[in-house]
């Protein structure tokens, strides 16, 4: 039983790291950005490239396939979401590129690379048992990933400029902008940050799972979930949402046939949704504000 | 041959489709991204009805029964998830979305799991069995023709105008008088019930239903569809759904890389998408707004008004009494304690200065903020912890600070939105074709003439609200008002940002309201000339209360009120 | 703007059914191809095997034309595009290249795409070549046949090996896919595991594209299984399940299905111990560059491979006797053939629609798969 729990928190920290990222852009960008996996899966492919091609060490692909997510992100808002952005475009048009952008890039690497799953390594991760439950390197970088982030992202926001301006941008932007706030500079901070995020989970989860174009679809979207069941207020909403996700798919497969494992976890969405739109921190704005 | 037949009958049923998805998104605003769910739902029913319950032949109950279901489905999912907006109900709805594939695969006995339900039946009408691809070609184009006729004179009726008054302003339309989440989850039912109709002729036309059919895929691409063709009208995503389906097709015939074709075909997809959304994002066909005829003669108005000269004699009775309202916003109290009296017949003026909570009182008074003390009065009926919308159909309507006329509905729209309606505005029964709304259609316009032309803007009846110059849609919004022909009309600072010229014909307007039989005005103002000349009670607040009241003069005379409306004692005129 | 947009709209309307029905006149003088259809999929089990079932096709193909055709006329292959395993989208697809192409014989998968449209291939006489397990399938068409064989007797090989060379493997728990395919696997297991005496003791399924497989398989691990059978979608999450399998500590035997036929598979180093599967048998005189692409795509390019010899083969015979070259003298000659040997294996087509094939039992060493013991068409019925 302990097992159930232990894989649980490793399972809801993976899903956690990648909510952080998207999280970001729904505070600061308004929008729900379902080409988020675009950039999971261009530092998959990257860190693919690099260390079974090229023949990188480890060490030295997996940061590269880092970088490269952030500028995934990068150029994504710079090719595709500024020109929208700036013309206030309705949240419809956001959503609609995004599913789009990402349609096009899990089809579009499906026609280049084949939809054959590549592995990075065939070799048993390195790792240690805790509580009676072997955890491999992955599981633990992850952990470490996802709370450095947590705690950089804080100092981020409330000890530096670029971090102050994101969080203007994010709370009101006209605003930001008749103060003089380079809203242009913000969203790339925001969205380079976010891709880094991403490349980070991407490398993290691929190196277990092997890369194919269809890796980045599940992971974002369970990243979705986190956030509506644990909220926007600060970014410990989504990290709690995460677990919380987690342990309710290690659980449903304890008493319940294994094939309702989904469903429990949809439920637990839904049921948020319904009975607390917010988030249980709350933070997701419910509606405007009356007259 | 076949196989171009069985691509125009597949056409055919993404079209009614589409049709309602139009009506959820263009019509009624709700952005949605589950609607796969409802051509699910409706193609799951027809199947599993017309495989176990139904008798040969009955080929329309199967359909009515899609639609019904997925309406059902709509409500399940709309009462919840409707009490918000924007992204959270996308997010509800693409949950769902996401879900149904799961659900319906692990409901193996009722709905076969993953590999589905086949052997359903064809069409069949009586005896006659729609078996040939040219017969059945017909017939679903048949159906498409019904769906669209349907759609279309929902839009154009009264009730099609109230969902875009919802969309376009909610508040707007709640201080109208109208309840607008009752009128999204109706409009929210009837998309789904169309487009469960849809999965019904679906079902009987490939004779198949699985789980895989009713995925994210379709909902991307039905929104092609409707973003190609131009969400906000009917022969636009008709047109939209026509134009992708071919397209598909013709891919089929592009001599694509082999072994890719499948992705590539998505990605030609999505590239599309992106690139309508950039080139032209409104879609080929942009939203048509109805024209409305005058009126044949001009004749006069429905109801004649008597116009009494105004006068300041004693008032008959309380029509609005406000006692100790209390109002706290976080650590600022707005209220604090604020009694007022509104007398029926009488022309009153609230004065004071910025933060004063004036417009808070009206916010409280017709139920768009709820007190957090005191009680509120019309007659012997308490309204406290009353609705909007049910506080406006008793009598009590407002104009905002803000305007908020409906920018995408017509001059003449506004103001026909407002009125009472009978019978135009119920989903389905308010159809135009139908004799008794046309008539009441025929009298509403006639009257809403009559306001045009006496608020000076008949010129523009067709022109959309929002091209409307600032003094004309606070014009617009006091003649929607007047249409709403309320008992006690409260107006936020009616003449603030309107030229001189027209001020003459504002001022008109509310004298000759108020001195209609029983009706009660309330204003705030700033300009004093306004208050002189209108106002037969001034209520002077500052901090929260009433701190003083009287006739005009009187009030205006007060050097110490006036220090601290002007911040200084008053320049002598 | 309206006029002009469905002006714009009836034109490429227009332009399509002109397209339509005028590629139905073939250019006078030249011969006309005969088509064989296969199915392109996106959905991540699949995707994979059907590139490489393509592949192997196109080999036979190519050799084909070189020798001239069937008849005088060349052989071409027509993709169908079905999407992530959409019956809808197949149908059009399918529908297409049988009035248009028309194909005189296709190979698909996906249990759900062959029931859909088994009516279509029945009313176009179409042999359709199935890749599929379920055995539904054959059940419900008459045009169909199965090129793969259905799960009992897909688990009837590893099963038998066990019992016969593993005797300390009593307890077997079963991982499976939340699909019908992984349904059907586990009753297939249990009944033919059961009948040597071997019991299974546990199950879980697991979604199709799972975040991780920890809990399913600590759940398994519970009752302490000598083996563990992976039954999941074309190798998709068998690699995982391996991996964490291993982490969490178990030691005993795994086994899957042909599915797990992969190069990724034998390039495990995990798999060099404990692991068996059973796949197809491509035999050794087979020719190089299919034995290539079997071992470097993916085990199921014989398979595709074998379509189009198979179709090729009966098509010469209805060519030599005069007799249409059409699927409903294709269907009779074959089943009439009924024991077919290919360049790659051998298969025993049954009038009922079911398929016996060689298999083979294997274990990896050194990177490679490695036969352990063979089934001849004859022991799998």
């Amino acid at each position: 039983m302990i097992a159930y729990f232990v894989n649980g928190i490793a399972l809801g920290f993976s899903i956690g790291l990648l909510a952080f990222g998207l999280a970001l852009i729904w505070r600061t960008a308004g929008m729900i950005d379902f080409s988020y996996g675009c950039v999971f899966l261009a530092s998959a492919y990257a860190a693919l490239g690099l260390h079974v091609l090229l023949g990188w060490p480890l060490w030295l692909a997996a940061p590269a396939a880092v970088g490269v997510g952030g500028l995934t992100g990068m150029g994504l808002y710079l090719g595709l979401y500024r020109h929208f952005l700036r013309r206030r475009a309705p949240l419809f048009v956001l959503v609609l590129l995004s599913l789009a952008a990402f349609t096009v890039t899990e089809n579009g690497l499906g026609a280049m690379f084949t939809a054959q799953r590549f592995y990075l390594t065939h070799e048993l991760l390195p790792g240690w048992t805790v509580l009676g439950v072997r955890l491999n390197a992955a599981h633990f970088s992850k952990i470490a990933i996802a709370l450095v982030v947590l705690g950089a992202l804080w100092l981020f926001f409330t000890r530096t400029r670029p971090g102050a301006a994101i969080l203007a941008v994010a709370d009101n932007r006209q605003l930001a902008e008749a103060v003089g706030v380079n809203v242009n500079h913000a969203y790339l901070w925001v969205f380079g940050i976010a891709g880094l995020i991403a490349g980070a989970a991407a490398v993290t989860t691929v190196i277990e799972t092997g890369v194919d174009p269809f890796v980045g679809f599940v992971p974002v979207f369970l990243a979705f979930a986190s956030i509506i069941v644990g909220g926007l207020r600060d970014l410990r909403g989504p990290l709690v949402g995460a677990l919380v996700l987690g342990q309710a798919f290690h659980w449903a497969v304890w008493k319940i046939p294994a094939s309702w494992q989904e469903v429990v976890a949809y439920t637990v969405v839904i049921g948020v949704l319904m009975v607390r739109p917010e988030g249980l921190f709350g933070g997701i704005q419910r509606f405007q504000g009356r007259t | 041959m076949d196989y171009v037949l069985g691509v125009l009958t597949l056409i055919a049923i993404w079209v009614i489709a589409v049709h309602g998805y139009m009506l959820i998104k263009g019509l009624g605003g709700l952005l949605h991204l589950g609607h796969a769910v409802f051509f699910g739902l409706g193609a799951y029913t027809a199947a599993i009805l017309s495989r176990e319950v139904l008798p040969a032949g009955a080929y329309p109950a199967s359909l009515l029964a899609a639609a019904l279901v997925a309406g059902a489905g709509a409500v399940a999912i709309g009462v919840p998830a409707l009490r918000a907006r924007g992204r959270y109900f996308m997010l509800v709805t693409f949950s769902i979305q996401l879900a149904f594939f799961t659900v319906v695969s692990n409901l193996h006995g009722l709905t076969g799991g993953p590999d589905g339900l086949s052997r359903i039946p064809r069409p069949q009408l009586g005896a006659w069995t729609v078996a040939a691809p040219g017969a059945t070609l017909a017939l679903v184009v048949g159906l498409a023709v019904l769906s669209f006729l349907f759609c279309h004179l929902t839009i154009r009726s009264p009730y099609g105008r109230l969902v875009r008054a919802v969309r376009d302003d909610e508040i707007a339309a709640e201080g109208a008088g109208k309840r607008a989440a009752a009128v999204k989850l109706s409009i929210f039912v009837l998309g789904a019930g169309v487009t469960g109709f849809a999965g019904g002729v679906f079902a009987h036309y490939m004779r198949y239903v699985g789980p895989t059919q009713f995925g994210l895929d379709l909902v991307v691409l039905f929104l092609v569809m409707l973003v190609l063709g131009g969400q906000f009208n009917l022969l636009g995503v008709t047109v939209g759904a026509v134009t992708v389906g071919v397209m598909i097709e013709a891919l089929r015939f592009a001599p694509l890389p082999r072994g890719s074709e499948a992705f590539l075909h998505q990605v030609l997809f999505g590239g599309l998408l992106i690139a309508i959304l950039f080139i032209r994002p409104e879609g080929l066909l942009p939203e048509r707004l109805p024209r409305h005829r005058r009126p044949a003669g001009g004749g006069p108005p429905a109801r004649v008004e008597a116009v009494r000269a105004h006068r300041r004699e004693a008032p008959d009775g309380v029509a609005l009494r406000a006692e100790g309202l209390v109002k706290r916003f976080g650590g600022v109290t707005a209220l604090d304690g604020c009694t007022l009296d509104l007398a029926r017949g009488r022309i009153t003026a609230i004065i004071g200065p910025n933060g004063a909570g004036k417009t808070t009182v009206f916010n409280l008074v017709t139920g768009f903020v709820r007190p957090d003390a005191g009680r509120i009065h019309v007659g012997a009926q308490e309204l406290t912890g009353w609705t909007p919308e049910r506080i406006a159909a008793l009598g009590v309507a407002r104009t905002f600070q803000d305007v908020r006329i409906w920018p995408r509905l017509t001059v003449i729209e506004n103001v026909l939105a407002a009125m009472r309606w009978r019978r135009g505005e119920r989903p389905v029964l308010g159809l135009p074709i139908l004799p008794g709304v046309r008539a009441e259609e025929r009298q509403h316009v006639e009257r809403a003439w009559a306001l045009l032309e006496r608020f000076g803007l008949q010129d523009k009846a067709d022109d959309p609200g929002g091209a409307l110059s600032y003094a004309q849609q606070k014009m617009l919004a006091l003649a929607r008002l007047t249409a709403l022909d309320p008992a006690v009309m409260l107006l936020d600072e009616p003449t603030a940002g309107v030229d001189v010229c027209r001020l003459g014909t504002f001022l008109d307007h509310i004298q000759r309201f108020s001195a209609q039989q029983g009706r009660t005005v309330c204003l705030i103002e700033h300009n004093m000339d306004v208050v002189r000349e209108l106002a037969d009670h001034v209520l002077f607040m500052n901090d929260g209360r009433v701190v003083a009241e009287g006739r005009p003069e009187e009030v205006m005379a007060d050097q110490e009120l006036m220090a601290i409306y002007l911040g200084h004692a008053p320049v002598e005129a | 703007m309206q006029i002009r947009a469905g002006v714009r709209s009836a034109a490429l309307i227009g332009l399509i059914l002109a397209l339509a029905l005028g590629g139905g006149a073939a250019p006078a003088g030249a011969a006309e191809p005969i088509a064989l259809g296969m199915c392109q999929s996106t959905a991540p089990g699949p995707a994979k095997f059907a590139q490489a079932m393509w592949k192997g096709a196109e080999l036979v193909i190519q050799d084909v034309n070189k020798k001239g055709g069937i008849g005088g006329r060349p052989l071409k292959l027509v993709a169908m595009d079905i999407g992530k395993n959409d019956p809808a989208l197949a149908r059009q697809s399918m529908q297409k290249a049988i009035s248009f192409d028309k194909i005189v014989s296709l190979l698909c998968w996906g249990s759900n795409v062959m029931l859909q449209n088994g009516p279509l291939f029945d009313e176009h006489k179409v042999v359709a070549f199935a890749m599929s397990l379920s055995a539904r399938v054959p059940q419900e068409s008459k045009y169909v046949q199965q090129l793969e064989v259905v799960t009992t007797l897909v688990v009837r090989p590893v099963a038998e090996y066990v019992k016969q060379r593993l005797p300390q493997v009593k307890k077997v728990a079963v991982l499976y896919v939340d699909y019908e395919f992984g349904y059907e696997m586990v009753k297939a297991a249990e009944s033919e595991f059961g009948r040597r005496g071997i019991a299974v003791t546990a199950k879980a399924s697991h979604p199709i594209a799972p975040p991780d497989l920890r809990a399913q398989l600590t759940k398994l691990m519970e009752g302490k299984p000598d083996a563990l059978y992976v039954a999941n979608i074309g190798g998709g999450e068998l690699v995982l399940a391996i991996r964490t399998a291993r982490e969490l500590g178990f030691e005993g035997l795994i086994m899957t299905h042909t599915g797990g036929d992969a190069p990724e598979i034998y390039g495990m180093g995990l798999t060099e111990k404990n692991f068996i599967l059973d796949a197809h048998v491509v035999l050794d005189d087979a020719p190089a560059p299919l034995k290539d692409l079997a071992a470097n795509v993916h085990g199921y390019a014989s398979s595709g491979y074998d379509f189009a010899w198979i179709s090729q083969r009966v098509l010469s015979a209805l060519a030599q006797e005069g007799k249409p070259l059409g699927g409903e003298a294709m269907l009779a000659k074959l089943r009439s053939l009924a024991r077919v040997k290919t360049p790659a294996t051998e298969y025993q087509f049954f009038p009922d629609g079911t398929t016996a094939r060689t298999l083979g039992v294997f274990d990896v060493h050194q990177g490679k798969r490695r036969l352990l013991q063979t089934f001849a068409p004859a022991d799998s019925r």
